[in-house]
């Protein structure tokens, strides 16, 4: 691309130069016409007017045939110049083209290729920080699996330990209910014992026992209170 | 106390033991003196034997203390002074018969003074001897007593006989 702007530079400079070269000679053609008809006013004489006048425009139609021939020459290298700088232009548009075609294709092969890299490079991180996650979900499921172990550990033991307190407090309690019924029935079977008992000696003794013998018994009982200070 | 109260008193309750026979007694004393003062002739119809001789001995003998004048006032205080007296309650196994009634009530006097009540209750549960109430205390002095007392022993007999 800097071929090309140095290109344009050119053209733009030749044409400069052109167009100034048109100007100085216009202002030298204005300049020798200016002269001519001082010098044809300044003349005090007809004849010699006319013989400087025909002089003058002899001299000017030379001046002008020159300027003529001049512009045509330079029209002639100016459009020689212009091909010249058209072709100039062409083959470095073409050297420019090629280059930037050459350029660009190496900017893509580099780009390629750094995009290659950056590839590798990201799938390389890709796979390290994957690793790494890996390792990390790894750990943190280990962790995690430890902790569920102690913890079902923990629940584990301590269900154990409350369906064994619960179950001891059910036997228990189902021995104290047994005991408890056990005592009671033997209590009802001592009752029944103690009441057989004084039904018996109360139908025996009442058979038995004479009057006396029982008013020897209340008698007895009265002393035993009397002794007792129960009666004072 | 009045000594004549006194004596009255102490000629009442001589062959008087029960404080429910010691007030039917003196409601039948009160008509008997009642009739022997004011009436002409007494009501014997409603005495019965039994208590017949009791009260004519005691009438002959309260009748020089008694007259028109006191016979309320005294028997009204010889009333007060029966429902003041503490009885004893006897609770026994069986029917006791009237002279042993009696029998009792002097063995009774004997041991604890001549101003003494007692009060018969019958409770065949006992089986033998008595249980006794005094100033609202109970105590049991009964076979049944001693059975329970003895209840552990006598139900370790039981056992090892069982167990023979």
């Amino acid at each position: 691309m800097p071929n090309l702007e140095i290109l344009l530079f050119a053209i733009a400079a030749g044409l400069s130069i052109i167009f100034l070269v048109l100007f100085i000679l216009e202002q030298y053609k204005n300049s020798q016409l200016k002269k001519t008809i001082e010098d044809l006013t300044s003349l005090e004489k007809p004849e010699k007017g006319l013989e400087a006048l025909s002089v003058a425009i002899k001299r000017s139609q030379e001046i002008i045939s020159e300027a003529e021939t001049e512009s045509i020459k330079i029209v002639s290298d100016n459009r020689h110049q212009t091909q010249n700088l058209t072709k100039d232009y062409i083959e470095e548009l073409q050297n420019a083209s090629l280059d930037i075609k050459n350029q660009l294709a190496q900017e893509l092969r580099l780009s390629v290729d750094e995009f290659k890299n950056y590839l590798n490079e990201l799938k390389s991180l890709t796979n390290e920080s994957q690793e790494r996650l890996q390792n990390q979900l790894k750990g943190q499921v280990n962790t995690l699996l430890a902790n569920f172990e102690q913890n079902l550990t923990d629940f584990t033991q301590k269900t154990e330990k409350q369906t064994t307190s619960s179950v001891e407090l059910e036997l228990k309690s189902a021995r104290s209910l047994v005991e408890s019924y056990k005592q009671q029935q033997l209590s009802l079977v001592d009752e029944n014992i103690i009441a057989l008992l004084e039904k018996t000696l109360s139908l025996v003794l009442a058979k038995k026992l004479s009057l006396k013998d029982q008013l020897d018994l209340v008698y007895e009982a009265l002393e035993k209170a009397i002794a007792d200070k129960f009666i004072v | 106390m009045n000594p004549d109260l006194q004596t009255i008193t102490d000629l009442f309750l001589k062959d008087s033991f029960t404080r429910t026979e010691a007030l039917r007694r003196l409601r039948l004393f009160r008509q008997f003196l009642t009739d022997k003062i004011f009436a002409s002739k007494p009501k014997s119809e409603l005495i019965s034997q039994e208590d017949g001789p009791w009260l004519e001995s005691l009438a002959s003998d309260a009748l020089r203390l008694i007259n028109k004048d006191n016979l309320n006032q005294y028997l009204d205080a010889l009333e007060q002074t029966i429902v003041d007296i503490k009885p004893l309650v006897i609770f026994l196994p069986f029917e006791l018969p009237l002279g042993e009634l009696h029998a009792l009530g002097s063995k009774i006097r004997s041991m604890l003074g001549p101003k003494f009540l007692i009060d018969i209750k019958l409770d065949p549960s006992l089986i033998a001897g008595c249980a006794l109430v005094w100033g609202g205390v109970y105590k049991d002095f009964s076979i049944k007593a001693k059975i329970e007392g003895q209840r552990s022993e006598i139900l370790d007999i039981f056992k090892t006989l069982s167990k023979r």
